[in-house]
C-alpha cells in the first residue's frame, strides 16, 4: 500500500518540481523584462538630453561626447519652466488634500451604513470613472467660466479633486472593509459619537489608503494638461506640462531641448513619489500592526 | 446629531465636487446628444439621428469601438495580470524589492504626454533608440512602428500594456497587510511558493484584483493623450478609438453634436464594461 | 477632535489662499482708463517668429501706454491655439485679437464674431496702401474684409547645392527631371525629399500643389481657387498624388509617414536632406548655430518648381473679434501697429518674412545681405506660374486631420489616388 502511493506521489513531484525551476527562471527574466521596459525609454532619454541636436540625429545609442547642459539651460530660456513649477505645486498638492479628505469621510459611509440613497450615490459617484475628460471639455469650460472658476488655480483643483474621485473612492471603501467592525462596536460602547469614532480611531487607521489614493490624486494633478490648457489663459496660472509644449510647436527642431525639458518635468515626480514612499512604507507598517 | 444628517454632512464635500465638474457637464453631454450642434449653427433637436449615423454608417466609429473593446479586454487581463505577478514576486522581499517597486512605477508617475514623447522618440524610425538597437545585428532595419499597418496596433498597445505600475502597488499594499499567521501555517503545512501563491494569497486579493481591473478597463475609455501623440488613430483607422474620435469630431470637425453622441455611447461601454466586471468579481460585498 | 478640527482649519486655510489668489478677474472694457485687449498667440517658445513678435506687442504697449495695453495669452503649438479657439468659438468667447490661421476664420465668422475691417480701411486709406490690394483680397470674404495677412508667403524651395553638385544634377526644369533627380540624389546616399505626413503635411503639400498649378491654364485656376475645394476629382490631382505617392515610397525619409516637421526639418539643416520646399521665414535657421551645421547657410540655393512654378500666398491673417464697441479703435491700433510699413519691414528684417505690401523696399544692400532673399525676390518676377497653398484651399479638416489618415494609406497602396480623392471629397464635403 505505502509502495503504491510513493509511486504515485512521486511521479507528479518531478515534473511538478521541473514547473517549479522553470517558473523561478522565467520569473527572473521577468522582472529584467520589467527594468528594461520601465528605465530603457527614460535613461535613453535622459543620456541623450546631454548631446547636441546633430548627434542626436547622427549616433543614437552612443554616450555623448561632451556632457553638455546647453539643453538644459535653452529649456530653461524658452519657456517660462521656473514660474510653472510653482503653480503645479499649489495645485497639485492642493488637490490631494481635498481629494484625500472629502473622499475619507464619504467612503466611510457609503462603505459602512446602509441607508436609502447608498446604493444610488455609490453607481453615481462611480459614474465619475467613465466619464472621459474629452467628452465633457467644452461643457465644463462653460460650467466653469459660468462659476467664476475660469483661469484661476482653484478651478484647476476643483476639477482635478474630482478627476480623482471615483479612484480614491473605490481604494478607500476597499480598505474600509478590511477593518472589522469590533473596532466601532468597541468605540460605540466606551460612549464615542460618531465624529469621535471617524476622526480618532478610522482615519488613523486609514493611512495606507490614504496615502496611497494621494500618490495616485497627486501625480494625476501634477500630470494634467489638456484641461489646464483650456480652462487657463494667463501665464501666471499655467502649469508644468503645458512647459512640454513650447516644444512641440510648429518649426521646432530642437530634439536636444526637448528631452531636457521632458527630464526637468518628469524627475521633480520620481523624486516626489520616493520621497512619499516613505509615508507610504511607514503607513504599511502601522496598519501590520493593527492585526 | 441625528444619523442621518452625520452621514449627509459627511458625503456632502463629495457630492458638491460631483455636481459641480460633473453634474452638468453630464446633462449637457446627453442633451445634446440627441441634437445637431455645430459651431455657428443652432442646436436643433435631432432625435435619433446622430446615433443611427454613428453606430451605422461610420465606420471610423465601428473602428474605434473595435478597438477599444480589445483594448479593454486586453488591458483586463494582460495588464493585471503582468501587474499581480510583479506584486506577488515583490511581496517575497527580494533584495531589491524597494528599488524594483519605485521603478516599475516611473513610467505611471510621469504624465502620458511625457510618455508619449518619450515613446515617439524611441520608436523612431531614423534615430530611435529601438531600431538602432536591431542594425546592429541587421544594418538595413527600417522598421516604421507606429505608422505601418502590420506594427501600428501592436506598439500603441505595447505603450500602456505593459505598464501596471498602479496595479502593482495596489496590489502589494493589499498584500502587505494580509494576517500573517495564516501565511505562516501555510508554509508549516509545506506548501511551496506556488501553491502558496495560487491557493492562499490570492483568493485574499479578490476584492482588489476586482478593483484593478476595474480601473484598468475603465483607463482605456481615456487613452487620449498617447494616441494623439503617436498616430492619431492611423494609418487609416487601425488605432482608433473613442476617445480619439471623440476629439476628432469635436476639434476637427467641430460636430458638437456627434462628439457627444459618441461621448454618451463612451460611457455606456463603461457602464456596461463595470456591470460585467462587477458581476464577475461580485466586489463590494462585505466578507463576513 | 483637536485632529478633526485640525484638518478642517488646513483645508480651509488652502481654499482661502486659493480664492484670494485667483479671484475672478472683471475684464471690463475699461479698467482705470486702461482699455485691454486680448491677444491668443502660438508665436512662442521655438516658433520662428517669437522673436519679432514679442518686439511688436511690447513696443505696442510701449508706445500705448497708459491708454490701450495688449495682454497675451501664450498657446505654444499649433494645435493648441487651433483646439482652444474651436473651443472658444462655440461659446462665442473668441478674444479681441484673433489669427485666423487655420479653422479659425472660418469659426469667427460663422458665429458671427468677425469683425468686418472694411469701414476702418476706408478711413486709412494710407495703412490700406501700406497693405495693398492683393493682401486685402486673400482675406476678403462675401465681399467682406475680415482679416490682415501676417506676411506674404511667396517661395520655391531650398536646396543643398553641395549635394546637387555631387549627385551632377541642377533643379529640374520639368517633373519627369524632378524624378530623375530625386533618383540620383538617393544615388549618393542622401534623403532627397523633407515630405512629411503629420500636422498639416506643409512640405508634402507645397510639392503636391505645385504639380497640378503647373500642368496647364485650368489647373493653375483651380490651385488659385478664392472659395475652398469641395470637388478634387480632376486628372491632374490624380496625377499629383501618383507621383507624391512614388516620392514616398523612394525619395523620402524613415519616418516621413507619420513624422512632424521638425523631423523633416531637422535632416535639412543636419546636412542629411537635400531639397525643403519651404518659405523665406526657414532662412535664419540656416545660419542658426543651434539648429543647423555650421557653414549650411553657404551651401543653400533656391529655386522654383518645375515648369516655372512659385507659390504666392497669402494666408488667413490678424482679425478683429470682439463686440465691445469701446474696443474697436483700440483693436484697429493693433492691427496697423502689427502690419504697417514699419512692422513689415521689422518683420522682413528680423524674421526673413515677405512685406504684404508694397511700400517697403527690398533695397540692394538688403540683398547683398541677404542673398537668398535677393533670390528668391528676382525669382518671383520669372515665375510662369503662381498658385496657393494647401493651408488656404483645402477645408481645415483636410489639412489638419484628413491627410494624416489618408496619405499612409495612399502610400502604403492600401488605397489609389484615384480612391484618395473620393475621400477627400468625402471629407471636404463633412464642412
Amino acid at each position: 500500500m505505502n509502495h503504491l502511493e510513493q509511486t504515485i506521489d512521486e511521479r507528479p513531484n518531478r515534473g511538478y518540481r521541473a514547473l517549479l525551476a522553470l517558473l523561478s527562471v522565467l520569473s527572473v527574466l521577468f522582472v529584467l523584462f520589467i527594468f528594461v521596459i520601465s528605465l530603457g525609454p527614460l535613461l535613453w532619454v535622459f543620456i541623450s538630453s546631454f548631446k547636441s541636436n546633430t548627434e542626436i540625429l547622427s549616433s543614437a545609442l552612443t554616450l555623448p561626447t561632451k556632457w553638455s547642459l546647453k539643453n538644459y539651460a535653452m529649456a530653461f530660456k524658452l519657456a517660462p519652466i521656473a514660474n510653472f513649477y510653482g503653480n503645479s505645486v499649489i495645485v497639485a498638492v492642493s488637490t490631494t488634500i481635498l481629494n484625500v479628505v472629502a473622499l475619507s469621510m464619504s467612503s466611510y459611509v457609503l462603505a459602512r451604513f446602509a441607508f436609502r440613497l447608498r446604493g444610488f450615490l455609490k453607481n453615481l459617484f462611480g459614474m465619475a470613472l467613465l466619464i472621459p475628460a474629452a467628452a465633457i471639455m467644452q461643457p465644463l469650460y462653460l460650467n466653469m467660466k459660468t462659476l467664476g472658476f475660469y483661469d484661476t488655480l482653484l478651478g484647476l483643483v476643483v476639477c482635478y479633486a474630482a478627476f480623482s474621485l471615483p479612484v480614491t473612492m473605490y481604494i478607500m471603501m476597499s480598505y474600509y472593509l478590511t477593518i472589522p467592525k469590533e473596532l466601532e462596536e468597541a468605540a460605540l460602547i466606551d460612549g464615542a459619537g460618531f465624529n469621535q469614532t471617524f476622526w480618532k480611531i478610522i482615519f488613523p487607521l486609514a493611512k495606507p489608503a490614504m496615502a496611497t489614493s494621494g500618490v495616485l490624486a497627486f501625480i494625476g494633478a501634477w500630470n494634467e494638461f489638456q484641461i489646464a490648457m483650456i480652462l487657463t489663459s494667463s501665464t501666471s496660472k499655467r502649469t508644468l506640462p503645458i512647459a512640454l509644449l513650447y516644444f512641440k510647436s510648429q518649426f521646432a527642431s530642437d530634439y536636444g531641448a526637448m528631452f531636457a525639458a521632458t527630464m526637468v518635468v518628469v524627475i521633480p515626480s520620481i523624486v516626489v513619489f520616493i520621497l512619499m514612499q516613505k509615508q507610504v512604507v511607514s503607513g504599511l507598517v502601522a496598519g501590520a500592526v493593527k492585526g | 446629531m441625528k444619523r442621518s444628517v452625520n452621514y449627509a454632512l459627511y458625503i456632502l464635500p463629495t457630492l458638491l465636487l460631483f455636481l459641480v465638474v460633473y453634474a452638468v457637464p453630464l446633462v449637457v453631454l446627453v442633451g445634446t446628444s440627441f441634437c445637431s450642434w455645430k459651431t455657428g449653427g443652432h442646436l436643433t433637436f435631432n432625435g435619433l439621428g446622430n446615433y443611427i449615423q454613428i453606430i451605422a454608417h461610420d465606420d471610423v466609429f465601428q473602428a474605434g469601438l473595435r478597438n477599444n473593446v480589445i483594448w479593454i479586454l486586453l488591458q483586463a487581463t494582460v495588464n493585471v495580470a503582468i501587474g499581480v505577478i510583479f506584486a506577488l514576486v515583490l511581496f517575497r522581499k527580494p533584495f531589491y524589492w524597494k528599488f524594483a517597486r519605485t521603478v516599475y512605477m516611473i513610467p505611471s508617475i510621469i504624465s502620458s504626454a511625457a510618455m508619449g514623447m518619450l515613446f515617439v522618440c524611441v520608436f523612431n524610425p531614423e534615430f530611435g533608440m529601438v531600431n538602432n538597437i536591431v542594425r546592429l545585428f541587421n544594418p538595413t532595419f527600417n522598421q516604421n512602428w507606429f505608422m505601418s499597418y502590420d506594427t501600428a496596433f501592436a506598439t500603441v498597445t505595447f505603450t500602456w500594456l505593459p505598464y501596471a505600475g498602479m496595479v502593482m502597488l495596489l496590489i502589494l499594499t493589499e498584500a502587505t497587510s494580509i494576517d500573517r499567521s495564516i501565511i505562516e501555517a501555510a508554509i508549516v503545512d509545506g506548501a511551496d511558493r506556488l501553491q502558496l501563491n495560487l491557493r492562499i494569497i490570492l483568493p485574499l486579493l479578490k476584492n482588489i484584483i476586482g478593483t484593478c481591473v476595474i480601473l484598468e478597463s475603465t483607463s482605456m475609455l481615456k487613452k487620449l493623450d498617447i494616441i494623439m501623440l503617436t498616430t492619431r488613430g492611423g494609418p487609416g483607422s487601425t488605432t482608433m478609438n473613442l476617445p480619439m474620435f471623440i476629439y476628432k469630431t469635436a476639434m476637427v470637425e467641430n460636430n458638437f453634436g456627434l462628439a457627444n453622441t459618441a461621448g454618451v455611447l463612451l460611457t455606456l461601454l463603461g457602464c456596461l464594461t463595470v456591470l460585467l466586471i462587477n458581476k464577475i468579481f461580485s466586489v463590494g460585498k462585505e466578507e463576513s | 477632535m483637536k485632529k478633526g478640527i485640525a484638518i478642517t482649519l488646513t483645508l480651509a486655510l488652502a481654499l482661502t489662499s486659493l480664492f484670494a489668489q485667483g479671484g475672478k478677474e472683471e475684464k471690463t472694457a475699461v479698467k482705470s482708463g486702461i482699455i485691454e485687449i486680448s491677444y491668443p498667440t502660438y508665436r512662442v517658445g521655438t516658433n520662428v517668429t517669437a522673436g519679432y513678435t514679442k518686439v511688436l506687442i511690447d513696443s505696442f504697449n510701449e508706445h500705448f501706454a497708459g491708454k490701450y495695453k495688449l495682454v497675451v495669452e501664450e498657446l505654444p503649438s499649433d494645435v493648441a491655439y487651433q483646439e482652444k479657439m474651436s473651443i472658444l468659438a462655440t461659446t462665442n468667447d473668441l478674444p479681441d485679437i484673433v489669427e485666423g490661421k487655420g479653422p479659425v476664420m472660418d469659426l469667427a465668422i460663422r458665429n458671427g464674431q468677425a469683425v468686418d475691417l472694411t469701414p476702418f480701411f476706408a478711413k486709412d486709406p494710407v495703412f490700406k496702401e501700406e497693405v495693398g490690394d492683393a493682401a486685402i483680397a486673400s482675406n476678403t470674404i462675401g465681399g467682406k474684409i475680415y482679416g490682415v495677412p501676417p506676411e506674404n508667403q511667396c517661395f520655391g524651395y531650398f536646396y543643398n547645392k553641395e549635394m546637387f553638385q555631387k549627385a551632377g544634377i541642377t533643379p529640374a526644369k520639368t517633373w519627369d527631371e524632378w524624378m530623375t533627380n530625386c533618383e540620383k540624389l538617393k544615388g549618393i546616399g542622401v534623403i532627397p525629399l523633407t515630405f512629411f505626413t503629420g500636422e498639416n503635411s506643409w512640405t508634402t503639400q507645397n510639392v503636391l500643389v505645385s504639380i497640378i498649378g503647373t500642368q496647364n491654364a485650368e489647373s493653375n485656376k483651380m490651385m488659385n481657387s478664392q472659395e475652398k475645394i469641395k470637388d478634387w476629382n480632376k486628372s491632374e490631382v490624380v496625377k499629383g498624388l501618383t507621383m507624391i505617392q512614388e516620392m514616398f515610397q523612394k525619395y523620402c525619409a524613415s519616418d516621413a509617414i507619420g513624422g512632424v516637421y521638425a523631423n523633416e526639418a531637422n535632416y535639412f539643416l543636419q546636412g542629411k536632406a537635400a531639397i525643403m520646399p519651404n518659405g523665406s521665414w526657414m532662412i535664419p535657421d540656416f545660419s542658426n548655430p543651434d539648429k543647423a551645421i555650421p557653414g549650411l547657410a553657404d551651401k543653400i540655393g533656391v529655386a522654383m518648381f518645375p515648369n516655372d512654378g512659385m507659390i504666392a500666398n497669402y494666408d488667413y491673417g490678424y482679425m478683429i473679434c470682439t463686440k465691445d464697441p469701446a474696443k474697436l479703435d483700440a483693436c484697429w491700433e493693433v492691427i496697423k501697429w502689427f502690419n504697417d510699413a514699419k512692422a513689415q519691414k521689422i518683420k522682413l528684417e528680423v524674421g526673413g518674412s515677405f512685406p504684404i505690401g508694397t511700400k517697403v523696399e527690398i533695397t540692394e544692400e538688403f540683398k547683398a545681405k541677404n542673398p537668398l532673399m535677393g533670390e528668391l525676390v528676382n525669382l518671383l518676377g520669372q515665375a510662369k506660374y503662381t498658385y496657393k497653398t494647401m493651408n488656404k484651399l483645402a477645408y481645415p479638416n483636410l489639412v489638419y486631420d484628413g491627410f494624416q489618415t489618408i496619405y499612409p494609406e495612399l502610400i502604403y497602396g492600401k488605397i489609389t489616388a484615384r480612391e484618395m480623392v473620393v475621400k477627400m471629397n468625402d471629407i471636404s464635403h463633412k464642412n
